[in-house]
């Protein structure tokens, strides 16, 4: 603890008014109280402001001098006034780095007050050494403890998504924030071609900064990071790899805001978020090929159902392509937009339960016949629900024949009782039976009467919140050609 | 009086604001920073929010949490630097 600090705690410290307010109480004097030091020549501070007329004089100073000289506790001043001292010390000094004094006293102390309050004094220092010694560790561990929550908060926010297209800026965008740098590039190596492209780039200076327009040339702290499996570190520059077993990727910080160089803890830093970067990278590459895998596996399925009977038991991929438009205007959540993309391409594929000639019948169904139509959705999650991934879009395949007001079918379910994404389906469905040709019904609609036809059903067959958002995106251009595609294709 | 003076007026706000200041490089959640200044974390989160849309500080949301960060934008900083500045002036002369 520094000689200052300790003299400031000490003249701000509430127990040591307390203790004179006390003393001067139990002896019946006005006793003033003023520290001096051997380094405080010139500077006597008083405690509280004197009030003893002489103090200020040389001889009232020589005195003390004396005192301190004898290494005597007791003593009389020039003016034949008591003086008490009590030394200081820091830490474990042997001599005292200053001296608390008491003086203007009339008549004697007694000696047990003396102990009394030497007692006291030594209770109040030995408290504030205490408290100053606490203050120094928790300013010592706080940095630290930020350091440690900050890595935590990062990590946390890098491993709550699975989608590389949002991870990557993320990750790019973190890395910025805590090195306090202006421009950051992500690149990972490609697994087959061996070479390494940029994949997130942000530059705090240039907002509209894209990574396709990063030319490979550009590149070359990377390669030299991917070919040295080592830090680039180099003024302005830090450029980590990112490693699994071997090399993946790097990520490069430049410019930092104060216009400083990167230091080796900042080097520390970001290889420590490298290192959380590459769990999430390779959760997120492996969530995705996962995903591939899971579509691959189901566009089997509906590969082989439509050599069975084409576009019976399966919808086209134009139509999986509307439904997921009406998602992403409804801002569905990721893992409810991939529950949507399984169950529209295989919402029928329990119709293949259904006789030929019932699917095929131009005519009216018979009561029997078209209670056999009204089990498909049930047929189809039962087909769809043996696939373990496929199970979030079950509810979406047995409801997507209910209607908004209930009359549908097979559980009657209205309103808010129907999954979000089987009404979707079920005015896509709707939609698609209208505007495309069917061979067992007669003329196909336009998409305006169509479109008529949906907006009358708002409310009744359809959720209202449903067919604004389609109502919003008929109207552009993308959207009517995957419209046009689908007509064509029936 | 612009955003930045409005929120150094503030007794919490300034609290943040010089928290994010002295760690710069420091990303945290509510509840972080509510352990860090000794707040309750709903008040925290609200001065949080209002600092963010006052763009002083950053919010980085993920699906479970959000790391709060400081600006990066460097006339953001600089004024507060000076509005600071101009504060310790003004104690300095009381």
């Amino acid at each position: 603890m520094e000689k200052d600090k300790l003299l400031q705690r000490l003249l701000n410290e509430p127990y040591l008014l307390k203790e004179k307010q006390l003393f001067d109480k139990l002896t019946g004097e006005n006793s003033v109280w003023w520290i001096k030091g051997k380094d405080l020549k010139k500077r006597t501070i008083f405690f509280p402001q004197p009030s003893c007329p002489y103090l200020r004089k040389k001889s009232c100073f020589s005195q003390l001098s004396k005192l301190i000289k004898d290494n005597r506790r007791l003593n009389r001043c020039a003016y034949n006034f008591r003086i008490f001292s009590f030394p200081i010390f820091l830490n474990s000094e042997k001599t005292a780095s200053f001296y608390l004094y008491i003086c203007h006293f009339r008549k004697d102390i007694p000696l047990l007050a003396i102990e009394c309050l030497e007692n006291s004094l030594k209770l109040i220092l030995d408290k504030i050494k205490k408290e100053e010694e606490l203050k120094e560790i928790y300013e010592t561990v706080k940095p630290r403890a930020i350091a440690l929550s900050t890595v935590h908060t990062v990590h946390r926010l890098i491993a709550s998504t699975l989608n590389l297209d949002e991870l990557l800026p993320r990750i790019a965008r973190l890395c910025l924030q805590v090195l306090r740098a202006k421009k950051c590039i992500i690149s990972l190596v490609d697994p087959v071609k061996k070479t390494i492209s940029p994949k997130a780039y942000i530059d705090l200076d240039n907002k509209d900064a894209l990574v396709q327009k990063i030319s490979p040339r550009k590149l070359k702290y990377e390669r030299w990071v991917l070919n040295n499996a080592k830090v680039y570190l180099q003024k302005d520059i830090l450029c980590v790899p990112l490693i699994d077993q071997d090399v993946v990727g790097t990520i490069r910080v430049e410019n930092k805001l104060t216009g400083d160089s990167f230091n080796h803890a900042e080097r520390e830093i970001l290889t420590v978020l490298g290192e959380q970067a590459v769990v999430a990278i390779k959760n997120a590459q492996l969530y995705e090929e996962r995903g591939r895998i899971i579509w691959g596996s189901i566009r089997s399925l509906a590969a082989l159902l439509d050599i069975r009977l084409p576009d019976t038991y399966t919808h086209p991929i134009g139509f999986v392509e509307i439904v997921l438009e009406i998602g992403k205007e409804l801002k569905l959540s990721e893992e409810e937009m991939e529950a949507l993309k399984y169950a529209a391409l295989l919402l029928d594929a329990g119709k293949i339960s259904i006789p030929d000639e019932i699917l095929m019948k131009p005519s009216k169904l018979t009561g029997k016949e078209y209670s056999l139509i009204k089990e498909h959705p049930i047929k189809s999650a039962e087909i769809v629900g043996t696939i373990e991934a496929m199970k979030p879009a079950v509810p979406l395949i047995m409801h997507h024949h209910e209607r908004y007001d209930g009359k549908g079918y097979p559980m009657g379910l209205r309103k808010g009782e129907i999954p979000l994404g089987a009404r979707i389906i079920s005015l896509a469905d709707a939609f698609e039976a209208m505007v495309c040709k069917r061979p067992y019904r007669g003329e196909s609609m336009s998409i305006e009467e169509a479109v008529r036809e949906i907006k009358k059903s708002s409310g009744t067959q359809f959720d209202p919140l449903v067919v604004k958002a389609f109502l919003k995106l008929v109207k552009e251009e993308r959207i009517k050609n995957i419209i046009c595609r689908l007509q064509e294709r029936r | 009086m612009d955003k930045i003076a409005k929120a150094l007026k503030s007794p919490i706000k300034k609290k943040i604001i010089l928290f994010f200041r002295e760690n710069p490089q420091a990303v945290d959640s509510v509840r972080g920073i509510s352990t860090w200044l000794n707040l309750k974390s709903g008040i925290a989160r609200k001065y949080l929010e209002e600092l963010v849309k006052d763009n002083i500080l950053i919010a980085h949301r993920g699906a479970t949490t959000t790391g709060y960060a400081y600006t990066q934008d460097e006339d953001i900083l600089k004024r507060i630097e000076e509005y600071l500045g101009l504060n310790d002036e003004e104690r300095d002369t009381d």
